[in-house]
């Protein structure tokens, strides 16, 4: 049976959107609920910037894969999926 | 946002005593377990490198490996951020007139309530337990005369203070009610 790899790539992408809008909502609560301090506004942009660098660096390994390849998972064992 | 310049319903005269979230080791608690649920995965990772050494060569084990960590650990990143925060929107407000109590529960629910100080009756402090024993945190339990079940500051630290401290001000501030009464 073949696959595109892209498949992982779009399914990657569904848990990326949740993810980003529960983010979102996060930041929006403690925005809007925290106390108006500067702890406050440091957390949120620490919070924020450990995400960019999640992101980032998730970027760096994404991009070197070629997301168009087909894999043969079954009825060619001697391919190396593993 | 809330600012402690600026109380919701604030009353001339009125002013912050004290702004009292849970105790530190409890945000410590969350970080350890945060950082154990970042390392676990590396262990896993290395032993299931000793054991299949082709899974960084693989044409779909590869792939799968990037796309499932950096799910992992972003969504861990999350995790971590509602746990911060269920932490750090928990706060009680002491002030010279009243009590407010902010609870978040989970993300989407959020429960304010506030009480006159001279309408508390009773308050317990509680320890229980050989962190909180060691580390001197625990709950502070305040019944008054409103319909409401009774405040309950939980986890804060030094709770022994905080009783003493609001008996205090709850007694001075019904000398305060009766004297404007009279």
């Amino acid at each position: 049976m073949a696959i595109r790899l892209v498949i992982f790539l779009y399914i990657y992408y569904a848990f990326l959107t949740i993810w980003a809008l529960l983010f979102l909502a996060v930041i929006y609560h403690i925005l809007k609920f925290g106390l108006r301090s500067f702890m406050t506004f440091a957390l949120t942009f620490l919070f924020i910037a450990v995400a960019i660098l999640l992101l980032d660096v998730s970027y760096v390994y994404i991009s070197q894969i070629d997301w168009n390849n087909t894999i043969t998972i079954w009825g060619n064992f001697s391919s190396p999926i593993l | 946002m809330l600012s402690k310049y600026r109380l919701p319903n604030q009353q001339p005269g009125e002013e912050i005593v004290k702004i009292i979230r849970r105790d530190m080791f409890i945000l410590v608690k969350k970080i350890a377990t945060f950082l154990l649920l970042n390392i676990l995965p590396l262990a896993f990772f290395y032993l299931a490198l000793l054991n299949f050494p082709t899974i960084l060569v693989g044409e779909l084990s590869w792939p799968l490996l990037i796309l499932g960590a950096s799910i992992y650990y972003l969504f861990m990143w999350l995790l971590f951020f509602f746990s911060f925060i269920d932490y750090y929107l928990d706060v009680w407000i002491v002030t010279n007139k009243r009590i407010i109590d902010i609870e978040q529960k989970g993300l989407f629910s959020r429960v304010i309530s506030e009480q006159k100080l001279y309408r508390v009756q009773d308050i317990t402090s509680e320890t229980n337990g050989f962190f909180p024993t060691i580390f001197a945190y625990g709950d502070v339990l305040i019944q008054t005369a409103g319909e409401k079940e009774r405040f309950h500051f939980q986890q804060v630290p030094n709770p022994d203070a905080i009783r003493d401290m609001i008996i205090k001000l709850a007694e001075k501030n019904k000398k305060e009610e009766k004297e404007q009464g009279v």
